[in-house]
């Protein structure tokens, strides 16, 4: 586009050439004009002299003349002579001047001619002059990209609109080098420098960095630049443009963090995962219960993960949905059709996602325990889970009680029925250092009582 | 390059939010005779120890205490002189520049590499 529009420019410049030229002999067609108009009129005004000189002999002074015209012969034939050299001079000049007056009326004639036509093309290209410049306003308005043009020594000559309308500055201050001054000023020095560098040596310009609007906001650009090489391999002029990177940018910089996270869960996950194989096997009597004991565990960690995989952005995990992840599967009824497990607490609680996988490992010590040995391992046994938050020295805090009953000989049985030392460690250990918890762990007369205080921190 | 390590009366901070994952570490440590300082789950309580602690031989350091950076834990043992290194879930290029010269093991991290790391 850029192109057209400049050999149009070359072609309207070429015509205007010619019509100076026209003019100028134009001009010099006039002078030689008035030039024989001028010798015309001196020759004119001399016969006329002339033949007032015959007439004012008279018809007796001729006579006398012929009488005398021995005498006189010679004044009166210099007289006659002069008169018919005039005359001659006089026709010779006045076909002169009527050539030289055709000639003229008919350059005059082809000037107008060539003026007509020339001026007509000049109408024509800057028509088309005029219509691919609108062109290529529109598709310089149309781009999201803000355009810009330098010469060769790197100083700017013009940028599209929408430069203007997201800078807010002025023709004068942005033309030349005063991009500088809406660059933002940790990124201005080396943004300079790097484009004198392309400007020495020719190259192409890249360079990332942040632009301030009109409103103070800043947003990143990608600037990139190429010069156009002239006819004698020197740069003619630069061109330009800016894009707006910012939205791609955080993206980059949050998919990195994204990515940096995921891997560190990863990795910790594995150490988790190898610390409780650990405790696991060291737990065990033999290969098949850790076989048992290992693959519960594993399970309890997989569904927590899942827990927090299923989290849309920002939503936090619900403790409702934590139990019933370890519980949900376990909904029996007592023989007489009232619920075994009774739940009660604002449903709206949630956990941090660093609390998730700790509280559901330690809730799944309970309910195992509890379908084992205690509430849920008879018919006419009960758990009641209660929770609530409180406000203590302004900070909330999460009291979760687990409180199981019915449960018969629960003194002989507490020697067995214990959660496994895992499960104790977790609960006793594993919570106050990872969480802040406090926490107890006791056998009432018929059953188990977990009481869990937990810091709910931002 | 299998010789046992032996760290008697050594004393070593751990700094490690996950219980267990500091229990083992703990345990494997203290067998080749090391004496553990902490173990800390969080930044403050890791400061507490590093400003209270009489002596601090060396130190390891998970670099992502619930979702903050250890970075202030190492400041403070770099200026006690305290040697220490990284167990870390992360690649090299996200942990700060200026701790580009210490040592990262990576997670799950084996206590023999640690002791070698820390006093080989």
């Amino acid at each position: 586009m850029n192109e057209t529009a400049d050999s149009d420019r070359a072609e309207q410049r070429r015509l205007r050439d010619e019509i100076e030229q026209l003019r100028t002999s134009l001009e010099s067609s006039i002078e030689e004009n008035t030039r024989l108009t001028e010798d015309r009129d001196r020759l004119l005004r001399r016969v006329t002299a002339l033949a007032r000189e015959i007439q004012a002999m008279q018809p007796p002074a001729v006579d006398a003349l012929l009488a005398e015209r021995e005498d006189d012969r010679g004044h009166s034939g210099q007289t006659e002579e002069a008169l018919r050299v005039a005359f001659e001079e006089l026709q010779v000049m006045t076909e002169e001047l009527e050539v030289a007056n055709t000639s003229l009326h008919e350059q005059n004639l082809r000037l107008d001619e060539r003026v007509r036509e020339r001026t007509a093309e000049i109408s024509i290209v800057n028509e088309t002059l005029r219509k691919s410049e609108a062109a290529l306003q529109i598709v310089t308005d149309l781009v999201p990209d803000l355009l810009w043009r330098a010469d060769a020594d790197g100083l700017v000559t013009w940028y599209s609109k929408r430069w203007y309308d997201y800078t807010g500055q002025s023709v004068e201050e942005a033309l030349g080098t005063g991009w500088t001054g809406a660059v933002h000023p940790d990124d201005r020095g080396e943004s300079r420098a790097l484009w004198e560098i392309a400007v020495a040596q020719a190259i192409p310009y890249q360079r990332e960095h942040r632009i301030r609007s009109h409103t103070g906001e800043c947003r990143r650009f990608l600037v990139r630049a190429v010069p156009q090489i002239g006819k004698q391999g020197r740069v003619g002029q630069w061109f330009g443009a800016i894009t707006d990177i910012d939205d791609l940018s955080q993206l980059r910089d949050r998919q990195q963090v994204l990515v940096a996270e995921l891997q560190h869960r990863t990795r910790n996950l594995m150490a988790v995962v190898q610390a409780v194989t650990q405790r696991t096997l060291k737990g065990s009597v033999s290969l098949d219960d850790f076989k048992l004991r290992i693959d519960d565990r594993l399970g309890a960690l997989s569904r927590a993960q899942s827990l927090l995989s299923r989290r849309t952005e920002g939503m936090k995990v619900r403790l409702v949905d934590l139990l019933a992840e370890e519980l949900g599967a376990h909904m029996p009824t007592t023989p007489d059709g009232e619920a075994q497990i009774r739940m009660s607490g604002d449903e709206g609680v949630t956990l941090r996602s660093g609390t998730v996988q700790t509280f559901a490992l330690a809730i799944h010590e309970l309910a195992t325990n509890a379908i084992k040995y205690g509430a849920l391992s008879i018919p006419t046994g009960h758990l009641d889970v209660v929770w609530t938050v409180d406000r203590v020295d302004d900070r909330p805090r999460l009291r979760l009680e687990w409180r199981e009953s019915g449960v018969p000989d629960m003194a002989s049985k507490s020697a067995t029925s214990r959660p496994s030392g895992y499960g104790r460690e977790l609960i006793e250990r594993a919570l106050p250092y990872q969480l802040g918890c406090r926490t107890s762990f006791a056998f009432t007369e018929d059953g188990v009582l977990c009481m869990v205080d937990m810091p709910m921190g931002a | 390059m299998n010789a046992p390590v032996i760290l008697d009366g050594r004393s070593i901070l751990l700094v490690e939010d996950e219980y267990f994952i500091v229990d083992e570490m703990r345990r494997a440590l203290e067998a080749m005779g090391a004496t553990i300082i902490g173990p800390a789950p969080s930044v403050a309580q890791a400061l507490d120890v590093v400003a209270s602690a009489p002596r601090i031989d060396a130190a390891v350091l998970d670099v992502n205490l619930q979702g903050e950076m250890v970075y202030p834990v190492a400041d403070a043992l770099f200026q006690r002189g305290v040697p220490f290194i990284f167990a870390t879930g992360y690649d090299d290029g996200v942990i700060d520049a200026r701790f580009a010269d210490i040592t990262r093991c990576e997670k799950p991290v084996d206590p023999l590499k640690v002791a070698r790391a820390l006093f080989g």
